[in-house]
């Protein structure tokens, strides 16, 4: 995930492969202390998502959709129906090794600090040290807490923790990543970034699960989806082709005259079609958000001359898609690469969905993040809302002295 | 600021180079040699010279006007390598000392430790003359606790932090209030202490938690490395959590308080064993209650702010979750149980130096400062069918009970029962009451005979034994003093001769001293206690005995006798093994209970098994006397036997926790045997945690943890 300006088109996605997960008749009935039925929170539903593909569960608040994550996490038992995951079920400990998980809000430890929390999953995973600290560093760099690492969680802002939690659903490099309402929470730049990062994702051959009731969200980077409404799917497919309206035709050019306007409209009466309205198109809003944030940005880095870090994780990029950590000359051939200095390649597929993103100059969120964490370097503070100093736990003289413990006495 | 900020920055940079942990290692082994050395080589000249001095008292025979002992009573001089000990203080009491039969020097070892006294170092502690080892142990602790400071890269802010503990205590040493200097000096040892032990455990736990080699793309999870950081997650929580960090802190601060306001007008074993009670209660309840904290809250919480959401939907087993929580519970137990062991056993030695007489030290280190094993003498007990036929024969001959149960008033059943119990008791309360006498004029001895069995090991140590007593007597007002005699029938001619008579002060625990010799081959001891005393009159010159006015009753644990099995070091440190394990109980039950109960609930169910637990004897002895209240109204009645049921299956679920109790042995000098501490070790560490531990498992494999939230 670099910058858009950087971004080359030269991948085209992995093309979709087996099921990774498959419901039939999937069902989820919440009951009482007595086993009578409470709510019918899913109700029947088919669906699979293939690998490499990034499929969406859309629907209102209320509609299934985390209740089908939680299910397909194992964090809920279905109540009829099947379910599996990576072909086994949900339930099975071994399959999760292959899960990322964001869920609607970052449940982390208020606690630990940045750093300590992706350390503890990277433990969890059973990530040895080397790839363990290269991955913490490049994530936290990734969603811009480089700078913050060492600040307990609990001090942290809702945007802060949001991108945190991202970071861990990706430490072990997932081949299944289920994202619950990954954008909420997140300013505009947050949210094109995870956009960003998840098209990224996309070509390097994760799948992605993603929930929201953001539509935008969904619209931009999913390949297929579910639309959920009272625990039943109403509309299923891929995106293209239910967004496609096939009795209308728009055509798009540099301004016209009135005469020529004239002359097109006479054209098509000629062959019997009416136009039913001429007007001038408006950009979106995100985008000329971007373009003026990152016009800003452009300008500061002139005077900062520094711009480092930022990119998407290595482990992360289509250039590792062949699976971090397999090789060790590949590892130490990586050390020696510069984070900053990768080129990520971008698919047609993926390009033909955000030329208006590319269209904007200087639009890379990376950039953004990073000239925030400039700012925040300069400024001691994160560029996010003032952090807030937790009540209920208290970093110490001795939790200083203690320092870190991976062996290595020194911080 | 900045540059204060500069030269720490430097220090930093220094202590973590090799060169200089190298030369400060150095240091350390030269400074803990030079150090100890000199304690060492002091403490082993004293001992040879009192050995020196040992040997030459054996010889002493005033009967016989052996050279030695003519000089002991002319002069009060003894001469042993070279050198002349005692003096006239030696010789105006030393002639009590001689046996008046054999002429033999009694006491030997305390009149040479008296001997030698004057000429000991005013540095060096009495107490330890006795046991280099303790020199080389404290020299060893020395040394890995500063290698470890050097090694783990602390040894810039552990020398601040000794350096601020030094300038606090420096007032209080300047005014002379040496007991305020040990405790402030004790306060920054034990905090350093503390932050060290857990530097070492996190480092420990991060290493285990690591996957060796390489781990692939998703990693390579297993199940140590995942219980490993589990673990080292709850350490961390633990610190930062406010109230553990205070229950820790306080333990911390407190402990080294404790001496402060013990009185020390009163005898050393006084001082000595209300420490021990005090610091081993404070250490345990402190440790208890952070426990049950800390295990409910780190569940429930989890539970309840959803980050066990995003741990199970990793690759972690129910298991790995469960035990990585208990296991972090238990490093963390071990780390303050180390602490508060090192620092109470290190007090413990302090006040022990404040027996600065040779009879206080030995009083010190034989009653209090050991390991002695209590033997009562065997009691006969009513056989089944003697006990059915006499309650059978008293129910016969009570007819106004008979008409009770004729009239259905009583059940026959019950009346029997109560009679056997109340026979048997009587029985049994008999045999531990002397009436008066026992000696007649025929020089013939009837009294009651008690007989200890099991001494075999005690006989085969040679050493001295302790008869531990407390009788009650007459009106058993604590002025009284009444003779009584104790003799050991069959074992004529002992030093001690075959009776010792000794004045008994009624409520007062008393002991008795007795040879090894009086045991016989097959370990058992006899022993007749004579309710009275000889008395010598002087006109007549001759011995006659006068009974005592009442008779003398004791209960079951007030007379035993006692033997030293093993060292007080082994004892006390298998009684925080056994508290140990004991809190580690605490900390799995507190886990489980968390995994479906939230945090007030959880805590209140673990706190009543605790403090059910803990109070299980006592729970015994009200449920061995409860009967059921037979005129109330017969649903009271089945309530009141719902209640009994119910704390009957309590008590005997929970005896082998309240039964456990070593704090108290070790306060009372009592051994806490190597099978006890395995019994209790599988009873309660393994047995009743891994049942526990299933029931865990099952309930969160089970359990639906994320809920309805109604928006799907």
């Amino acid at each position: 995930m670099s910058s858009s300006l950087d971004q080359t088109v030269a991948t085209s996605r992995p093309a979709f492969g087996e099921p990774v997960v498959e419901a039939v008749g999937l069902s989820k009935t919440f009951t009482d202390f007595w086993m009578r039925a409470k709510a019918r929170a899913v109700d029947n539903i088919d669906f699979e998502i293939r690998r490499h593909e990034i499929f969406g569960l859309l629907g209102p608040n209320g509609s299934g959709k985390s209740t089908t994550i939680k299910m397909i996490l194992g964090l809920l038992h279905k109540s009829s129906g099947r379910l599996s995951v990576f072909g086994r079920d949900p339930s099975d400990v071994a399959i999760k090794a292959r899960i990322g998980y964001l869920p609607e809000e970052s449940y982390l430890y208020r606690y630990l600090d940045a750093k300590e929390t992706l350390d503890y999953y990277g433990r969890i995973f059973g990530l040895d040290r080397r790839t363990r600290m290269r991955r913490i560093d490049e994530l936290l760099e990734m969603v811009g807490l480089s700078q913050v690492k060492r600040r307990s969680v609990g001090e942290y802002s809702k945007g802060m923790s949001r991108r945190l939690g991202l970071a861990q659903a990706l430490i072990n490099d997932p081949e299944l990543l289920i994202l619950d309402e990954p954008t909420s929470g997140l300013d505009p730049i947050g949210t094109r970034q995870v956009k960003d990062l998840l098209l990224e994702l996309g070509r390097r051959g994760t799948t992605i699960l993603l929930s929201s009731h953001l539509l935008a969200d969904v619209e931009d980077v999913c390949d297929r989806m579910v639309i959920l409404y009272g625990g039943r799917i109403h509309a299923e497919g891929a995106t293209n082709e239910l967004l496609a309206d096939a009795d209308r035709t728009v055509i798009s050019t540099s301004a016209l005259d009135d005469d020529t306007i004239h002359d097109v409209e006479e054209t098509l009466r000629r062959r019997g079609v009416a136009i039913d309205s001429v007007e001038r198109p408006r950009q979106r809003l995100e985008d000329l958000f971007m373009g003026i944030v990152n016009r800003a940005q452009l300008e500061a880095e002139e005077t900062s001359g520094a711009l480092q870090g930022g990119a998407t994780a290595s482990f992360l990029s289509v250039e590792e898609s062949a699976g971090e950590g397999e090789s060790l000359i590949a590892s130490l051939e990586e050390e020696q690469r510069q984070p900053e200095g990768r080129v990520v390649e971008r698919g047609r597929d993926e390009a033909s969905k955000s030329s208006d993103l590319d269209a904007q100059a200087g639009s890379g969120v990376l950039e953004d993040l990073l000239d925030r964490d400039d700012a925040e370097s300069q400024t001691g503070e994160p560029a996010t809302e003032l952090p807030h100093k937790p009540d209920d736990h208290d970093s110490s003289v001795i939790d200083n002295l203690l320092g870190d413990d991976d062996g290595d006495p020194r911080p | 600021m900045s540059l204060l900020k500069r030269i720490w920055e430097r220090l930093d940079d220094l202590q973590d180079r090799l060169s200089v942990k190298i030369g400060l290692t150095v240091l350390v082994v030269l400074m803990v040699v030079g150090g100890f050395g000199r304690v060492w080589f002091a403490a082993e000249d004293a001992r040879d010279r009192f050995n020196g001095v040992v040997e030459v008292l054996r010889e002493a025979n005033n009967l016989e006007m052996e050279a030695v002992a003519t000089r002991l009573l002319e002069s009060g001089e003894v001469e042993s390598g070279g050198q002349t000990y005692g003096g006239p203080r030696i010789q105006a009491s030393i002639a009590n000392y001689f046996e008046e039969t054999s002429g033999d020097l009694l006491q030997i070892a305390e009149i040479s430790a008296i001997l030698i006294g004057e000429t000991i170092p005013a540095w060096l502690p009495t107490s330890i003359i006795d046991r280099p080892e303790f020199v080389a142990w404290s020299a060893g602790g020395l040394a890995i606790w500063l290698l470890i400071v050097v090694w783990t890269g602390v040894t810039v802010p552990t020398s601040l932090a000794l350096f601020i503990t030094s300038c606090l205590a420096f007032p209080a040493w300047w005014s002379g209030y040496d007991g305020l200097v040990v405790s402030i000096v004790g306060i920054g040892v034990l905090i350093t202490t503390f932050v060290l032990t857990t530097r070492l455990v996190l480092m420990s736990l991060g290493a285990l938690s690591s996957s060796p080699g390489r781990s692939g793309r998703h990693g390579h999870p297993g199940m140590l490395t995942q219980i490993a950081a589990v673990a080292q997650t709850l350490i961390r929580e633990s610190l930062r959590l406010r109230i553990t960090l205070a229950f820790m802190m306080f333990m911390l601060v407190t402990l080294p308080l404790i001496p402060l306001w013990i009185d020390s007008e009163e005898p050393v074993r006084y001082q000595i064993q209300n420490f021990l009670s005090d610091s081993m209660t404070l250490v345990y309840a402190i440790a208890a209650c952070m426990t049950l904290i800390l295990a409910c809250a780190t569940v429930s919480f989890e539970i309840r702010d959803r980050q066990i959401w995003q741990l199970m939907t990793k690759p972690l087993g129910r298991v790995q979750y469960l035990l990585g929580k208990w296991v972090g519970i238990c490093l963390l137990n071990f780390i303050l149980l180390l602490i508060g062991g090192l620092s109470i056993f290190g007090f413990t030695q302090y006040l022990g130096t404040r027996a600065d007489d040779p009879m206080s030290v030995i009083e010190v280190y034989d009653e209090v400062l050991t390991a002695r094993v209590g033997i009562r003498p065997n009691y006969d007990r009513l056989s089944e069918s003697a006990v059915r036929e006499l309650a059978y024969e008293e129910y016969r001959n009570d007819p106004i009970t008979m008409s009770k149960v004729d009239s259905g008033e009583s059940d026959e059943f019950v009346v029997i029962r109560d009679i056997v119990r109340r026979l048997r008791q009587e029985y049994l309360d008999r045999q531990r009451s002397v009436p008066p006498g026992g000696f007649n004029e025929n020089r013939e001895f009837d009294a009651r005979i008690y007989e200890f069995q099991g001494l075999g090991d005690a006989a085969r140590s040679g050493q001295n034994l302790t008869l531990r007593y407390q009788f009650h007597i007459g009106r058993s007002e604590t002025g009284d003093r009444y003779p009584v005699v104790f003799r050991f029938p069959g074992i004529p001619g002992e030093p001690l001769g075959d009776e010792i008579q000794r004045e008994v002060i009624p409520e007062q625990w008393q002991r008795l001293l007795l040879p090894a010799e009086l045991v016989n081959e097959d370990g058992t001891l006899r022993m007749q206690v004579i309710n009275g005393g000889f008395s010598r009159t002087p006109s007549e010159d001759t011995r006659r005995f006068f009974p005592n006015g009442a008779t003398l009753i004791f209960d079951l644990d007030e007379f035993e006798i006692l033997w030293q099995a093993a060292s007080f070091e082994s004892n006390f440190t298998r009684a925080m093994i056994v508290n140990w394990v004991k809190l580690s109980f605490l900390g799995m039950l507190g886990i489980v209970a968390a995994t479906f109960l939230s945090f007030p609930v959880a805590i209140l169910l673990a706190f009543t098994v605790f403090v059910g637990g803990s109070m299980t004897p006592f729970i015994s002895t009200s449920l061995a006397q409860f009967r059921p209240d037979k005129d109330a109204f017969i649903l009271i009645v089945w309530v009141q036997y719902l209640i009994s049921a119910v704390a009957r299956t309590a008590e005997w679920l929970l005896r082998p926790f309240g039964e456990a109790s070593p704090n108290r042995m070790v306060v009372e000098g009592r051994l806490v045997s190597i099978s006890g501490v395995i019994r209790d070790g599988f009873v309660i560490g393994v047995f009743w945690c891994g049942t526990i531990l299933l029931l865990g498992w099952a309930v969160l494999r089970r359990r639906e943890l994320a809920t309805y939230s109604g928006h799907g």
